[in-house]
């Protein structure tokens, strides 16, 4: 343990005490976690609107905040990768429940027939199509829970949040590119075997866009301001 | 390679970045649509078909809350998993300082942008609001309806 080095934090003047802010932030957070439920999703929605109207307030106090972009596409990023990993991890970790049965054999029925049609037959469980079951893994155990805590460490003004909601993001592009492959070349078992097909499954998953949207605008910000 | 290159270089890549967002998703939607055409199928609202479904069979109560639980304390170990290795192997250390602060005004937004793009920022912003109520809200609607549809 030679050659230690004190390293430098920098609290400067952007870690000064910000109460309002801070108890916006838990707004948020509850928010967050709320939507991460998915059945609690609406309630969700309203706190992160009062986490937003909280933060703006603080604002207006003269209380130092980051840009309410800023909020905004955190919590995005954060309410999107929080639906995306429970969601997923039901599937894997769950699939032998009635509930999880129930809801995913309507949600095939309806939008995706890889959902319902041979059910819990691979010796993992759940979806049955390989390359969907692959996606699931890759989701839970990687890109969406590294994207959660990125995503609230980036809200936070940490550097390495902000490093990995790039990571994660360029992940999340990768993913929905291999998805939609996946998707279309299964077509008669995914699509073709549901009620609305096509048009039910856009309808559901085009705002799931997150990556797309939050990439662009992250390479526009001044990456100095996360130096915590 | 001066500052103005990089920074006109840049602004250009983002605009391409954002453009990306558009392509990818009315090619991915024209795509489905060929597809599915080729497959004999049309939008997918009254041509769809479906395979026998199988009969639900949970743990009974105790069981499915059991099998709950664990998942609930599966998720979060993964997520602390995740927080504890990104916040250890990427904390500002000597060789990775964090810049020094440049003193500027924060309270302005501008102060937060490398590249200004306020036009680009605020289209983008509307999007991701519509975009956070629509995954919460329709990700919340799907049990309900599944219920209604299908039953418990």
């Amino acid at each position: 343990m030679a050659n230690q080095t004190p390293v430098q934090v920098n609290p400067a003047k952007h870690s000064m005490t910000t109460p309002q802010s801070d108890k916006a932030d838990r707004w948020l957070l509850a928010g967050a976690l709320c939507c991460g439920t998915i059945i609690l999703g609406p309630l969700g929605l309203i706190l992160i609107a009062l986490g937003l109207v909280r933060l703006q307030r603080a604002r207006r106090l003269g209380e130092w905040a980051r840009p309410i972009a800023v909020t905004v596409f955190g919590m995005f990023a954060l309410v999107d990768a929080s639906i995306n990993f429970v969601g997923w991890s039901l599937d894997i970790f769950a699939h032998n429940t009635h509930m999880l049965q129930t809801m995913s054999g309507g949600w095939g029925r309806m939008v995706d027939g890889g959902y319902y049609y041979r059910y819990n037959s691979t010796w993992l469980g759940g979806v049955s199509d390989r390359a969907e079951k692959s996606f699931a893994m890759f989701a839970v155990f990687m890109i969406f829970p590294a994207r959660i805590v990125a995503a609230w460490a980036f809200i936070k003004l940490r550097r390495w949040g902000f490093r990995w909601m790039i990571l994660t993001g360029w992940a999340y592009v990768f993913l929905w590119v291999g998805y939609l492959s996946n998707l279309l070349l299964n077509f008669p078992e995914r699509f073709g075997n549901s009620l609305y097909g096509v048009t039910g499954w856009w309808i559901f998953d085009i705002f799931y866009m997150t990556p797309f949207l939050t990439l662009p605008w992250l390479y526009a910000l001044n990456r100095r301001r996360w130096n915590r | 390679m001066t500052e103005t290159d990089v920074l006109r270089g840049r602004r250009h890549a983002i605009y391409v970045l954002a453009a990306f967002c558009g392509v990818f998703f009315i090619g991915g939607i024209i795509m489905s649509y060929v597809v599915a055409a080729k497959y004999g199928y049309g939008t997918g609202f009254g041509d769809g078909r479906l395979a026998p479904v199988g009969t639900v069979k949970g743990q009974g109560f105790v069981g499915d809350s059991a099998i709950l639980g664990g998942a609930f304390v599966l998720d979060v170990g993964i997520l602390f998993a995740w927080y504890w290795l990104i916040s250890r192997l990427e904390a500002p250390a000597e060789d990775d300082p964090l810049p020094t602060d440049d003193g500027a005004d924060l309270s302005h937004d501008e102060n937060w942008y490398f590249i200004q793009v306020p036009k680009l920022t605020r289209i983008l912003v509307a999007i991701a609001v519509f975009c956070t109520a629509g995954v919460a809200i329709l990700g919340a609607s799907i049990l309900p309806v599944v219920l209604l549809r299908y039953g418990w």
